[in-house]
């Protein structure tokens, strides 16, 4: 069975007497929340079943003069495609969590402006690997054990004392860092950025000169490098040129990659989907045409532009900032998700639907661009893709 | 101050976010030992942040942690913290303390405040 | 395989709360073995009397791993451990066992392994493998230095 708990998507999870085996416990909980949770179908404030509910939904849908679907980050391909069909027929907006997370990075590399690789890769020829601004530890727990420091690889056999390099750049400690062989605390990201910069072009950098050179010497010496960049890197960077410079600058030094630290599952698969359609990755008005930062959902609702929302599979009224979120309720809240959340407290249409890799099949792009197919464990549950074709069809 | 994951906190959200546990993780307040010092501040004790980027303040409990970034303090990503961050930098934020004791925010506390229909 | 835990030794027990060993009750016994405070021989109903024999082979199978842990000397500290699986991967034993599961980073595709995780927490089997147990032992510390939480640690000694 596959666990959809991150971007990981680890595939060996295995279900025996009720007990989940090799997952971490992120998924674990995912997994069993999946199994225990009763969460019922809900129209303007009165339990309904769920036909009923997307019935309601439809209406809502079709009374809607601005209209935006935000989420769709944890749900497979096929129910994110049709989620785009109906942005396309009701001429609305569109968004995910891209555009406060890894969208930059991603547009990069599926412009090719950026080398990237899959983490199988990664696994198999990794000698030198670096996250900036990423604590795996804590959002991606098996990434380190089963992609880049602890697994013997095909041209890594003899584990990672002698065949590995792992090395940490953040604003602090971290469990993540505690594992490394070295570990760089920069304030400023862009700084550093340019030391390295600087040292691997044999000039004397202003700043962090030792550690600059320790890190450089590291990538002359080995064949296949990585870095993995987190939200900390994503936040601490005004310019992804500045990122380009470096890698282009390592690459001459060896084989150099980066791959991003999403968290959600099938965010890179959104990005894919839309960029197929329209060549853009999220922020999209179908009205217009065009995406533009002003059609991300955030912008969306603190300009109070939208009277409807279908949110699929995510929480934003707990995890977008407070100014933008508190206004989430303005709107027409329809929710499609496994389990009740803070967002599923203020809809006003609530559609339970499976979880990912549990109740739905399907497949996923992971944040390094590698398709997943992954079919139902069991299937009991109205699945995301249903829901969705359902209103794409009556609209 | 700065935003991070924690692996136990993913947990309990998947689970219950509702839930005791999920709250004290949520509405704490992580900083290293050196820097409470400095605070006057110890284990356990609520104090008032208040974020210059958008004068929304919350009351957490302050718990001693390696892990926290010398002379910054460290929050976990949840309903709580986003009162304080601004869309421009959802990571890192400037803010005051201020030691009051009671009780912490609870979400539903945040929930009360927002907009509707 | 029947669970090492005190209501399942209780099972096994006389169930007579006789106080020969010392405590008040068999349960209050059986959660002894399991903490390692008391030996089954304590129990001397258990040991002497021919009816309870049968008892007696399963419950000495049962202690089986219990010793063996204890010899090791390996504690683990579920409430810390979080099932990243770096030390599932990272033990010599599970990866020559497993060399097409663990050693790439994947769960365990045999019972040869000591290391392996459930319901998100690491358990540990086959401690008699684990390099620091037996004649030739050495001091491995690949389950320590890569778990950063500090969930399994060795008792000194
Ligand atoms: S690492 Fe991610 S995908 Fe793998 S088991 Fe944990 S939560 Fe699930
Ligand atoms: S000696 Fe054996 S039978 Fe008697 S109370 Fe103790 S455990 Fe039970
Ligand atoms: S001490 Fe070594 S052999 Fe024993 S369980 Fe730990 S890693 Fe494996
Ligand atoms: S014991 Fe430590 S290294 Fe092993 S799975 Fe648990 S947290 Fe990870």
């Amino acid at each position: 069975m596959i666990c959809t708990g991150c971007a990981c998507l680890c595939d060996d999870i295995e279900l025996e007497n009720g007990k989940v085996h090799n997952a971490c416990i992120k998924g674990v909980a995912l997994i069993k929340k999946a199994q225990n949770t009763h969460f019922t179908p809900v129209a303007d404030g009165r339990k309904v079943d769920g036909e009923k509910a997307i019935d309601e939904a439809i209406t809502k849908i079709q009374n809607s003069e601005n209209f935006a679907i935000y989420g769709l980050d944890t749900v497979p391909l096929r129910a994110q495609q049709i989620a785009i069909d109906i942005a396309k027929k009701t001429e609305g907006y569109i968004d995910d969590a891209s555009s406060l997370c890894m969208g930059v990075f991603v547009e990069e590399i599926l412009l090719e402006r950026i080398k990237s690789t899959t983490l199988e890769e990664v696994r198999d020829r990794a000698d030198f690997t670096l996250y900036w601004g990423a604590d795996p530890f804590n959002s991606h727990p098996r990434h380190i054990s089963r992609f880049t420091y602890y697994p013997r690889g095909q041209f890594r056999q003899k584990g990672w004392e002698e065949d590995r390099y792992l090395a940490v750049v953040d604003i602090r400690e971290s469990y993540t860092s505690k594992l490394a062989k070295k570990i760089i605390m920069v304030e400023n990201d862009e700084e550093f950025i340019q030391s390295l910069i600087d040292v691997a072009n044999g000039n004397t950098p202003s700043a962090y000169l030792r550690d600059a050179v320790e890190l450089i010497t590291r990538i002359k010496k080995s064949e296949f490098g990585v870095m993995f960049g987190g939200l900390g890197l994503r936040y601490g960077l005004s310019d992804i040129g500045l990122l380009k410079n470096l890698l282009d600058e390592l690459n001459n030094l060896t084989e150099f990659y980066f791959i991003p630290m999403g968290c959600h599952p099938n965010m890179r698969g959104f990005n894919e989907l839309l960029f197929a359609s329209v060549g853009e990755l999220n922020s999209y008005s179908f009205r217009d045409g065009i995406r533009d930062s002003t059609f991300s959902f955030s912008s969306l609702l603190t300009k109070e532009q939208i009277d409807t929302i279908l949110i699929v599979g995510a929480d934003p009224v707990a995890s977008l900032p407070f100014e933008i979120a508190s206004k989430i309720a303005k709107a027409n809240v329809i929710l499609l998700d496994p389990c009740p959340s803070y967002t599923s407290k203020i809809a006003d249409v609530v559609i339970p639907t499976s979880v990912s890799g549990i109740g739905a099949g399907g497949e996923m792009i992971r944040i390094d661009g590698k398709k997943i197919k992954f079919e139902a464990h069991s299937l009991e549950e109205i699945t995301d893709e249903y829901v969705l074709k359902r209103i794409e069809e009556a609209i | 101050m700065i935003v991070t994951r924690d692996v136990f906190h993913s947990e309990v959200r998947e689970t219950d976010k509702e839930s005791d546990s999920y709250i004290e993780l949520s509405a704490t307040l992580y900083m290293r030992e050196e820097d409470m010092k400095k605070f006057d501040l110890g284990d356990g004790d609520v104090v008032e942040i208040t974020s210059t980027a958008n004068n929304n303040s919350l009351r957490v409990s302050v718990k001693n942690s390696n892990e926290a970034p010398p002379g910054k303090a460290m929050m976990v990503n949840s309903i709580l913290v986003n009162q304080l961050v601004s869309i421009e930098n959802l990571k890192r934020f400037k803010a005051k303390i201020k030691k009051v004791g009671g009780n912490v925010t609870r979400p539903e506390d945040i929930m009360a405040k927002f907009e509707r229909k | 395989m029947v669970k090492l835990s005190p209501m399942n030794l209780y099972q096994l027990l006389p169930k007579t709360n006789c106080k020969e060993c010392g405590e008040q009750t068999c349960m209050a016994f059986a959660f002894k073995l399991v903490s390692r405070e008391r030996e089954l021989v304590e129990c001397r109903p258990l040991m002497e009397d021919s009816k309870y024999a049968q008892q007696k082979k399963e419950l000495e199978e049962l202690l089986k791993p219990l010793e063996d842990a204890t010899e090791t000397g390996m504690i683990i500290y579920p409430e810390r451990c979080v099932g990243c699986g770096n030390c599932v991967v990272a033990c010599p034993v599970n990866v020559s066992e497993d060399p097409h599961g663990c050693a790439i980073g994947l769960g365990p595709k045999n019972d040869r392994v000591i290391l392996r995780i459930v319901d998100g927490k690491v358990q540990a089997y086959n401690v008699s493998t684990c390099r620091r147990f037996g004649k030739n032992k050495i001091l491995c510390n690949g389950c320590i230095v890569t778990c950063p939480t500090r969930a399994i640690e060795f008792a000194e000694g």
